[in-house]
């Protein structure tokens, strides 16, 4: 892992979070590429990650995602059935991220990953807007506790990083957990395939003031 | 409120599980391999019911192939705290020569899972604690701490059932029987700075030391008997070395360190570069060995 790593981690604070939303709005591929970029992977992983990833038909780019789904039923199909759980610490604080699948089907056990957790990341498609599973998996992490969150508008290459699209999901996002008793928001666009906005702030979206996604969990 | 330490935290959960386990479960048994990971755990057992003795049986399945230094540990660590060692082979497959040199992947199957489905059987124990850690494997990182295997002992990923909270389900179906990790949520650091914490005893073979390996298949094989043959053109050579994880000594492979302390360890852990597991040759065979493994019964 890092070699910033300091061995008085035993103090250092525990944040537990899930990552949820619905299929394919890259879950999975945000917590690979979170964990590739910020050099919390063994080499040995890197290089088991950079091998898999020749046989996808992401044209010889990295496949972050196969970090995470380490079923032989989730790598053949290319979806997540169950949660993972990955552990990680950085300098300021280490985590346990709980990876959720985003299928219908599997919801009962994004719930297991969401009764786990203090922090929901919930993942959209930029390109697609709110979909009734964002709705569900909002619904159900609050439910079981959760006060904490973040929406990771994902995809944001597709649609050329614009801002007003970005400006439209924020709103309904905002209408949308009215009707919740949240502690704390923040909204961050974000591609996990590129790898915007997840470690460190993108050039490709001035407009955005927040912090990056690393950064703001810490 | 208190603050819980991180070390603290996992300590609690895990002493949670084994109490939940031994309350609820009919005949469990805690699974013993000598690693590291185990002695964390046998020392999570005996605080979970200080001053008593864990109220269940150890069991380690022996392959006949493990360092010497690991069985002389096991016994003595048995003879010390006074509790029942259930030690299980498959005797019939040491009948017939089944060994990691000529029998590859099908020898683990054969002298591992094998052995620790008929020792399960034998004694009709319905729960097994075992020292797995999601943070060791990918298909690890997806088992709950409560892991359910049907009658064949086999795991069915697609299909696990919901864990919420700190509810743990312990009811069991028909033949099914339950696999515990109490440590599930530790880190391979985690591990060492308790250990330190606590300071409990673990098998020499994890501090740095001079000792005899051969360099096969990228690895180097520490020579503990005569049973390993040299091949054409291996050398035995004094390497100092350690051994991350402990398994069977041929199929195990070391590293160079000079770490010969608790500290050192922790120290060059920080800041390794490769997996636990890489050290494993079992491992490597194929991407989803771990989980074909699980799913035919091994932990």
């Amino acid at each position: 892992m890092s070699l910033k790593l300091k061995s008085d981690s035993d103090s250092k604070s525990l944040l537990k979070f899930l990552t949820c939303g619905s299929v394919d709005d890259g879950k999975s591929t945000l917590i690979g590429h979170m964990l590739y970029e910020a050099k919390l992977i063994f080499s040995d992983q890197e290089k088991t990650l950079e091998l898999e990833s020749q046989g996808t038909d992401r044209e010889g780019k990295l496949d972050y995602s196969l970090l995470l789904d380490g079923l032989m039923a989730e790598r053949e199909q290319g979806i997540t059935i169950d949660v993972a759980y990955r552990y990680f610490a950085t300098e300021h604080r280490s985590f346990i991220v709980a990876d959720t699948p985003g299928h219908e089907q599997y919801t009962r056990n994004m719930a297991v990953g969401a009764s786990f957790a203090d922090l929901a990341v919930i993942l959209l498609d930029a390109s697609r807007g709110i979909l009734p599973q964002t709705k569900r998996h909002l619904r159900i992490s609050a439910f079981m506790g959760i006060r904490h969150f973040v929406l990771a508008v994902n995809k944001m290459d597709l649609i050329a990083y614009r801002q007003h699209p970005f400006k439209t999901i924020e709103k309904d996002f905002l209408s949308l957990i009215a009707a919740y008793d949240l502690d704390s928001l923040q909204i961050i666009p974000v591609s996990a395939t590129e790898g915007d906005n997840i470690v460190k702030k993108s050039l490709n979206t001035k407009w955005y003031e927040g912090p990056a996604l690393l950064p703001y969990l810490e | 409120m208190i603050e819980l330490s991180r070390l603290d935290q996992l300590e609690a959960e895990a002493v949670y599980i084994i109490r939940e386990v031994a309350a609820e479960c009919d005949k469990p048994v805690m699974l013993y391999s000598i690693g590291k990971d185990s002695s964390v755990l046998l020392h999570l057992a005996f605080k979970a019911f200080y001053p008593e003795k864990p109220p269940f049986p150890f069991m380690h399945v022996d392959t006949t192939w493990k360092f010497k230094e690991m069985t002389a540990f096991r016994d003595r660590k048995a003879k010390e705290l006074g509790i029942e060692m259930l030690i299980q082979r498959n005797e019939e497959a040491i009948k017939q020569g089944i060994n990691p040199f000529d029998h590859g992947a099908s020898y683990t199957d054969i002298m591992k899972t094998e052995a620790l489905k008929r020792g399960i059987d034998r004694y009709g124990f319905t729960a097994a604690f075992g020292g797995g850690r999601r943070d060791e494997e990918k298909s690890r990182a997806k088992e709950r701490i409560f892991s359910f295997r049907n009658s064949a002992h086999a795991w069915d990923p697609k299909n696990q059932r919901p864990e919420m909270w700190r509810l743990y389900n312990t009811r069991l179906g028909v033949g099914e029987s339950i696999r515990v990790f109490p440590i599930s949520n530790w880190t391979e650091k985690d591990i060492w700075q308790y250990i330190q914490r606590e300071r409990i005893e673990i098998v020499p073979l994890y501090f740095a030391k001079e000792r005899p390996v051969v360099y096969r298949d990228g690895h180097m094989i520490m020579v503990d008997d005569e049973r390993l043959k040299l091949r054409p053109g291996e050398k035995k050579v004094l390497k100092r070395i350690r051994f991350r994880t402990l398994g069977c000594y041929p199929l195990t492979g070391g590293v160079e360190s000079d770490a010969e302390s608790l500290e050192a360890i922790i120290e060059e852990t920080l800041g390794t570069h490769t997996s636990e597991r890489g050290s494993r040759v079992i491992d490597q065979e194929t991407i989803a060995s771990m989980e074909r493994r699980k799913r035919e019964g091994y932990f």
